[in-house]
C-alpha cells in the first residue's frame, strides 16, 4: 500500500474524506514502520511550525492598531470613506460635544444599519472531527515524542483547529452591567473603551454602544461615557454608563456610574432627560471640565490610557 | 454573539491576523502596517463577504493580495541589501538542524524560505488551522493545488528541522 504524503498530511490534519480512508491510511501504517517515522516526522515539525508563531497569537494587539480599525468610517457612512486609509484621519475629528438630549444620542441618518445580522455561529474554522483521531494516532506515534506529547499535540491538530486558538467573543454588549466599583469584565466594552475614540458606534448582539467622550477625572485618570441601547432604535432600555480608570499603568476600567435599562434600581426608566441629568451631575462632581480633545483622546489611547 | 459591526468582528480576528501576516512577511512592523491595510479594505468593501463563510480566511486572502499589490515590491528593495547577511547565516548548516528544533526563529526562517505560495497554504492550515476547503476557496484554486502546495511545504519543512538522522529515536 502506497500512502504519499499528501494523504498521510490529510490524515494528521484530519482532511481525508471519509472513514474508509482512514482506516486504508491505518492498515498502512500498522504495516510499514517507515510510514510510521514519516507520519511522526511530519506531526512534530506540523507542531514546531505552530509554536513558532504562538508568542505572536498571544502577544497584545497594539492599541494603535485598534484604534485605527475602531475608528474606520463604515461604507457609506461618511463621504470620503473610500479614501479612508491612514487611521490618523479616519474617524477621529468628531468628537461630539455632549449631546444634552436622548435624541440626538440615537444613531440617525448618519449611521448605516450595519451588515445584516449574519447567522450567530460561525465558528473561525471547522474541520470535520473524526471521533477518536487523537487517541488513534496516539498510537502510531511513540517513540522519542512521548505518547502524551504525541496525544497533546494531535489534540491541538484536530481541537486547536476546530476551536480556533483564540476566541474573543465580542459578546453581547448587553452583558448585565456590573455594579458601579465593579470593573467592565463584557470584553466588548472593554475593548470599545481602551480603543475606541469618542463617537464611535458599535452593533453588536442586537444593542448599540456609543462611546460618547472622554473627560480627565479629578482625582487623576480618566472616565469615559457611554450608551448602550438597542439596534432596533427602541427607545426603552437604555443605559448610560460612565467608566473611569485611575492612574495606575495596569489599571482596568471600572463602571463608576450606571443609570437606564432594565430594572434600573433608581426608577430613571426611559426619561432619557434625566438619565442625562443624573449622568451630567455624576460628571460634574467627579471629573475635571471639559471632554479631551479629539487629538489628546487619540494620544492616549496609543498610550493605552497611561499618562505622559 | 451576532457581533455586526465590521470593526469588532475584525477586532476580534486580530491575533489570527497578526500571525498570520508575520509569517507572511517575516518582519513584525511590516505585518502589523499589513493587516491594519487589509483591515481599511475589508471595511470598505465588507458587502462582499459571504456571512457563511470564514471570515479568516477572506481576510487572508486579502493580506495576501494586498501584501503582493502594495508591500511585497516595496519590502524587498528594502531587503535587497541585506541578502549577503541572509546567506552568512544559511551557511552554519551543521549547528543548524540541532538548534531548529528548539528555536522557533529558525523555523520561522525555514518558513521564510519557503516559496510564497507555500507558506500561504502552511500559514493558514497548518499553523491556523483553515480546513483544505476553506483555503481552496479562499485562495480561488483546486483543493489539490492546496494540497500538493501544503505536502511541498511539510516535506521542506521536515526536512530542515525533522533531524532525518535521529528520527528513529
Amino acid at each position: 500500500m502506497n500512502i504519499d504524503d499528501d494523504t498521510l498530511i490529510a490524515y494528521l490534519d484530519a482532511q481525508l474524506e471519509d472513514d474508509a480512508a482512514y482506516e486504508t491510511v491505518e492498515d498502512a501504517l500498522a504495516a510499514s514502520p517507515a510510514l510510521r517515522a514519516r507520519l511522526q516526522v511530519l506531526a512534530e515539525t506540523g507542531e514546531l511550525a505552530r509554536q513558532a508563531f504562538d508568542a505572536k497569537l498571544e502577544e497584545a494587539v497594539p492599541p494603535q492598531l485598534i484604534a485605527a480599525i475602531m475608528s474606520a468610517p463604515l461604507p457609506g457612512a461618511e463621504e470620503g470613506a473610500r479614501t479612508a486609509t491612514p487611521a490618523a484621519d479616519a474617524g477621529l475629528a468628531r468628537a461630539p460635544a455632549r449631546p444634552a438630549d436622548a435624541a440626538a444620542a440615537q444613531p440617525a441618518s448618519g449611521r448605516p444599519a450595519l451588515t445584516p445580522s449574519s447567522a450567530g455561529s460561525r465558528p473561525g474554522a471547522t474541520r470535520p472531527s473524526t471521533p477518536g483521531l487523537g487517541a488513534r494516532l496516539a498510537a502510531w506515534l511513540g517513540g522519542g515524542f512521548g505518547a502524551a506529547a504525541a496525544f497533546a499535540s494531535v489534540v491541538t491538530l484536530a481541537l486547536g483547529a476546530l476551536i480556533g486558538h483564540y476566541l474573543l467573543p465580542p459578546t453581547e454588549l448587553a452583558a448585565p452591567l456590573a455594579r458601579v466599583g465593579d470593573p467592565i469584565r463584557d470584553p466588548a466594552l472593554a475593548m470599545a473603551l481602551q480603543a475606541a475614540p469618542s463617537g464611535v458606534v458599535l452593533d453588536a448582539g442586537g444593542q448599540r454602544l456609543e462611546i460618547r467622550a472622554s473627560f480627565p477625572a479629578r482625582e487623576g485618570g480618566f472616565c469615559r461615557e457611554y450608551t448602550l441601547g438597542s439596534t432596533s432604535g427602541a427607545g426603552g432600555g437604555q443605559q448610560i454608563g460612565i467608566a473611569c480608570r485611575t492612574p495606575a499603568d495596569d489599571a482596568n476600567w471600572q463602571l463608576a456610574f450606571s443609570a437606564g435599562g432594565e430594572g434600573d434600581p433608581n426608577g430613571y426608566g426611559t426619561a432619557s432627560d434625566r438619565l442625562h441629568e443624573a449622568a451630567d451631575a455624576f460628571l460634574g462632581e467627579n471629573v475635571d471640565g471639559a471632554p479631551l480633545d479629539a487629538e489628546r483622546e487619540r494620544a492616549l489611547i496609543t498610550r493605552g490610557w497611561n499618562a505622559d | 454573539m451576532s457581533a455586526t459591526d465590521p470593526r469588532a468582528e475584525l477586532v476580534s480576528l486580530l491575533p489570527r491576523l497578526r500571525r498570520f501576516a508575520f509569517g507572511l512577511t517575516g518582519d513584525a512592523h511590516v505585518a502589523d502596517d499589513l493587516v491594519q491595510a487589509g483591515c481599511l479594505k475589508a471595511i470598505e468593501r465588507w458587502h462582499q463577504w459571504q456571512p457563511d463563510t470564514s471570515l479568516a480566511s477572506w481576510m487572508f486572502r486579502i493580506l495576501q493580495t494586498t501584501w503582493v499589490d502594495d508591500y511585497r515590491s516595496r519590502q524587498r528593495q528594502q531587503t535587497e541589501a541585506d541578502s549577503d547577511a541572509l546567506e552568512a547565516i544559511a551557511g552554519e548548516d551543521g549547528r543548524r538542524v540541532v538548534e531548529a528544533r528548539s528555536d522557533a526563529r529558525m523555523v520561522r526562517r525555514v518558513i521564510g524560505e519557503l516559496p510564497e505560495e507555500q507558506r500561504v497554504v502552511l500559514m493558514m492550515i497548518t499553523v491556523d488551522g483553515l480546513s483544505y476547503k476553506e483555503t481552496a476557496a479562499a485562495l480561488g484554486v483546486p483543493m489539490g493545488t492546496v494540497m500538493s502546495r501544503l505536502a511541498r511545504a511539510r516535506a521542506r519543512l521536515a526536512d530542515a528541522i525533522g533531524g532525518a538522522p535521529d528520527g528513529a529515536r
